[in-house]
């Protein structure tokens, strides 16, 4: 009977370890990277990835795709200009070309364009995501964002996105939890306590 | 008698052995369902202005980061770099992907000076 508990005892500590290597932290090996081949200004990567697209074409793709992009430009405040330039590392010269307004039922958002990058900037307080003006002509765009405690804390996330034309509501996924929120204006947004997810775009 | 104790024996044994083994099936079934979990990369690591910090690569879906001073960028070295940026101190921004892939999660101090930041990866 000994034998068997301790067999017993031993398996069930060689699964609990298992259990814990699975799902514990594993930053031991983290390192800053400067120096190192990974691209570290959004800028470069943005222009690098669209080399090959021409970009009169990939913009017109945009405004094709996208009704807010064929709206008249306005102008994103100069320091919202000033934030977006430094997050992206956009080089001096390059100037902000057209800027387009969105609102949201979470905040209002900017569509702005710099050569081959399309942005969705968040009003607030510029937060941002980019890609190539091609691929957010073809799929839109995604921004997530969420609050941090002093101590850490994540919570308050709220998914902003950018939808082309012909979308009527956006799939997204909050857990195990699924939910629908409708786009108006090629834009859409949910909040919720954990991250969400977007599914995919429905008609 | 001596060997009715013996069965009984064994029988507890092979019970306890199958309810660990029950255990750590129902364990990794959770863990593997749409509700991924989450784990630290490049944590109150401090990155100097314009630095970038490389967690180790690991099988994720999506980067989260935040910076204590000012706004950072994640995103993944497999995936170009960094492609979303926070809004400033106490605002954190995610990067999701379709699919979990072995990706090296980035966050990127994309600020004049030195903060520290912190940076948690979504895996299954």
């Amino acid at each position: 009977m000994k034998r068997t508990m301790t067999t017993a005892v031993l398996v069930a500590i060689a699964m609990a370890a298992v259990i814990l290597v699975r799902t514990s932290g594993d930053d031991a090996g983290d390192r800053g990277a400067a120096g190192a081949a990974v691209p570290t200004s959004l800028w470069d990567q943005i222009q690098a990835a669209a080399a090959g697209t021409p970009v009169d074409a990939a913009r017109a793709a945009l405004r094709r795709n996208l009704r807010v992009a064929r709206t008249t430009s306005g102008r994103m405040p100069a320091a919202l200009q000033a934030k977006v330039r430094a997050s992206l590392g956009v080089p001096a010269g390059v100037s902000f070309e057209d800027a387009h307004r969105l609102q949201t039922s979470r905040g209002a958002l900017w569509l702005t364009n710099l050569r081959r990058a399309t942005c969705v900037v968040q009003a607030r307080d510029g937060a941002l995501a980019c890609d190539t003006t091609a691929h957010v002509a073809r799929r839109g765009l995604v921004l997530n964002v969420y609050a941090v405690t002093r101590g850490g804390r994540m919570h308050d996330f709220v998914l902003f996105g950018l939808a082309p034309d012909g979308t009527r509501r956006a799939r997204l996924r909050v857990g195990d939890h699924r939910r629908e929120v409708v786009v108006r204006g090629n834009a859409y947004a949910a909040g919720a306590a954990g991250p969400i997810a977007l599914e995919r775009l429905l008609g | 008698m001596h060997s009715t104790i013996r069965l009984r024996a064994i029988g507890v044994g092979v019970l306890g052995a199958a309810a660990v083994v029950l255990l750590y099936v129902a364990l990794m079934g959770s863990a593997s369902s749409s509700t991924a979990a989450v784990n630290e990369y490049c944590n109150n690591q401090s990155v100097a202005g314009g630095g970038t910090c490389a967690g180790v690569a690991r099988n994720l879906n999506g980067v989260y980061g935040w910076g204590d001073s000012h706004s950072v960028c994640v995103g993944t070295a497999e995936t170009g770099g960094p492609t979303a940026c926070s809004g400033g101190p106490g605002a954190g921004v995610l990067q999701q992907y379709g699919n979990f892939a072995v990706r090296t999660p980035l966050i990127h101090n994309n600020g004049g000076s030195a903060t520290v930041v912190h940076g948690v990866a979504y895996i299954p």
